[in-house]
């Protein structure tokens, strides 16, 4: 379908493109767009040395950005042939980058509401390297849909299947957000570095006066819980709108080509292709509020995408926050059996003990300095050590959970390991994805016949941990036959570190 | 039955424990010259600064003394017909294992410091995100040697090593 095929290493100049020339457009909306306010702001405040440099400067930098749009278009050519996808781009550092296109791991489509506007869209094409993939903004809609087939086997019938139906219940989960206390902190903290930008001190602003004089004469408690309820309004607010901007008319559906797709956002539409023979297994994410809500996040584990990676993580993303049965419904049907409902295998108590004497630790250490600050320092209170006993009120509660949290365990084509308990995260590994083991000990691990044991693959690496050495290496071999196995030994093996056994080959 | 790793069958070459010391040596050494130097000339502070340099030199020679010989009892390696394994660190042990047939690259690494001492290493690179496996401390002939062989086993075994 691509009309001129580079026939192997002909002429080199043949089908490159341009970007589109709406990309212009995109780059002068920067200039536009924030000026407006800003020179309305600046007239009705009037001129003075104190708001003009600022606004200037602003625009510089605005210009600036608008400028480097304009330049982008003049200097990014790109081409698809049969075998690669190109792009040139620079203007005094030229840059050329070359993928091949059995390389290309995802195609992700994003649209803010300019690009929307003018009809065209930014394309990613993810190549599974450490630096971004190749960027395309922006190019028309048509062309972005044509590049979005590179991730699949060209196959022209549509047929795609919708693997999930969103319910509208679901948004419930935006209010267990684990970001809503900094999405109520952030407005504050706007509107005062807005402040200090342009130099006004926050006692001259009239209503924060009158604001904090109201405050001075009401009990302190009073205060603070309306200060907690507002925050806590705001962020959680600023949460639902933030859902419904990322996950407004989410689609997950299978192509016919083999790849997933997901489509959604309300202002900024992204897409994201991602073929299924890249993907290497699923994770279920369940961060505390969302899990008290019975909540999980699911993404799929990309071949070439660390997934501790923010960015990529989000285009791996298969659901919005959705019920837990949900998240595993997909699952079963991305993984092809119900791998995730397998019963884990528990790891042994000596991971729980780990677990509480480092939290016991961390509260003992602490404490004596602060004792001794409390009687030395006339103005710090003798009681402050209690702070960290204190602590052990949540991380106690928090150790135990991650005990729960961990286990093992395989299922078919797959291996499943759990743990966290502020964020616990069950993951789903195809086998033959393993690249290789890693087994770690600390000190407190050797004394208590522990090991953590990981997998090392091309979607990231994934700990079992704390697992006992005996279980852990079972597993191991359970997992992936004959990879680990000619290097165990009966026990007494790491004992013996200075005679070794033989017992290679 | 109990069952556990057993050590990879090689040791590294005797000369990484003179390697790693002088190593040790390059990270505590200057703050302990320059504070003992200051306690030399500024006799009010002497007091100060000789408690300062206590508490930078008793850990820096513990840890100049035990470290090397710890590691060098810890770090070892093998190379089978199917995998590499090597061994590695001194508080913190680590194991790993990768497959030859998921080999991408072979590279020797030499420091400035472990040529000194004619030492070598080698790091084997798969497509895991896991990062690559060095053997430290070998003799720079074996290492050379090393891979060689490796990077002509990785090419024979069949698979697009991701």
């Amino acid at each position: 379908m691509w009309r001129r095929p580079d026939d192997a290493g002909g002429r080199p100049d043949d089908g490159w493109e341009r970007l589109d020339a709406r990309t212009v457009g995109v780059g002068l909306s920067w200039l536009i767009g924030p000026s407006i306010p800003a020179t309305a702001a600046v007239v009705t405040v009037g001129p003075s040395a104190r708001t003009v440099i600022p606004l200037a400067t602003l625009l510089v930098v605005l210009a600036g950005i608008a400028a480097q749009g304009v330049l982008r278009h003049a200097t990014t050519r790109y081409r698809v042939t049969d075998e690669r996808v190109e792009i040139r781009s620079g203007l005094l550092f030229r840059r050329h980058r070359s993928v091949p296109r059995d390389r290309v791991r995802s195609v992700d489509a994003t649209a803010g509401p300019v690009h929307r506007l003018l009809g065209v869209t930014a394309v990613r094409i993810g190549a599974g390297e450490r630096e971004a993939g190749l960027r395309l903004d922006a190019v028309s809609r048509a062309r972005a849909e044509r590049l979005r087939l590179l991730s699949g086997r060209e196959s022209a019938t549509p047929a795609d299947t919708a693997l999930v139906t969103v319910s509208p219940a679901w948004i419930g989960f935006a209010l267990l957000s684990s970001w809503t206390p900094l999405i109520g902190l952030a407005p504050f903290g706007a509107f005062f570095r807005a402040l200090e930008i342009f130099g006004v001190e926050p006692a001259e602003v009239g209503f924060l006066r009158d604001a904090w004089e109201a405050a001075t004469r009401l009990p302190p408690v009073a205060v603070a819980g309306f200060a907690v309820g507002t925050v806590l309004a705001i962020g959680l607010l600023g949460a639902l709108l933030l859902h419904t901007e990322v996950w407004w008319r989410f689609r997950l559906t299978r192509e016919a080509d083999g790849a997933y797709r997901v489509r959604r956002g309300l202002l900024t539409t992204r897409s994201s292709s991602l073929q299924e023979s890249r993907v290497r297994g699923v994770e279920v994410a369940e961060p505390l509020p969302l899990r008290w809500g019975g909540g999980a996040r699911l993404n799929a584990l990309v071949a070439g995408v660390d997934p501790d990676d923010r960015e990529e993580r989000t285009s791996a993303a298969l659901l919005p926050p959705a019920p837990r049965r949900a998240a595993l419904r997909v699952a079963e049907q991305v993984l092809g059996a119900p791998v995730l409902e397998t019963p884990l295998r528990p790891h042994p108590r000596a991971a729980l003990r780990l677990r509480v004497s480092r939290v016991v630790w961390g509260a003992a250490l602490p404490a004596a300095p602060l004792a001794g600050l409390g009687l030395w320092v006339g103005w710090i209170p003798d009681a402050l050590w209690l702070l960290a006993p204190a602590c052990l009120l949540v991380t106690l509660p928090l150790a135990a959970g991650a005990y729960r949290s961990l286990g093992h365990g395989v299922s078919g084509r797959y291996l499943i390991t759990r743990h966290g308990a502020a964020r616990r995260r069950t993951t789903a590994l195809r086998r033959d994805a393993v690249i290789g083991w890693t087994v770690s000990r600390s000190p407190a691990q050797r004394r208590r016949d522990l090991m953590t044991l990981t997998a090392a693959t091309s979607a990231g690496t994934h700990r079992v941990k704390d697992v006992g050495v005996g279980q852990g290496l079972a597993f191991a071999e359970e997992a992936v036959p004959g990879l680990l196995a000619p290097f165990v030994a009966p026990a007494g093996g790491l004992a013996a570190v200075h005679h070794p056994s033989g017992g290679g080959r | 039955m109990k069952v556990n790793l057993r050590p990879p069958r090689h040791p590294v070459d005797p000369r990484t424990v003179r390697w790693w010391t002088t190593q040790a040596l390059v990270w505590t050494l200057p703050p302990v010259l320059v504070l003992a130097l200051l306690a030399a000339l500024i006799a009010p502070a002497r007091l100060w600064l000789f408690l300062a340099l206590l508490v930078i030199a008793v850990p820096g020679l513990a840890y100049t003394l035990l470290m090397p010989r710890q590691r060098y009892r810890i770090h070892r390696w093998e190379i089978t017909d199917e995998a590499v394994y090597a061994a590695s660190g001194w508080l913190w042990h680590r194991w790993r294992v990768a497959p030859m047939s998921r080999i991408q690259t072979v590279d020797t690494l030499r420091s400035p410091l472990q040529q000194v001492f004619g030492l070598s290493g080698v790091k084997v690179t798969t497509a895991s995100a896991a990062g690559s496996i060095k053997i430290q401390g070998l003799d720079r002939q074996l290492a050379a040697d090393l891979v060689e062989r490796l990077t002509a086993r990785a090419q024979a075994v069949p698979g697009d090593a991701t």
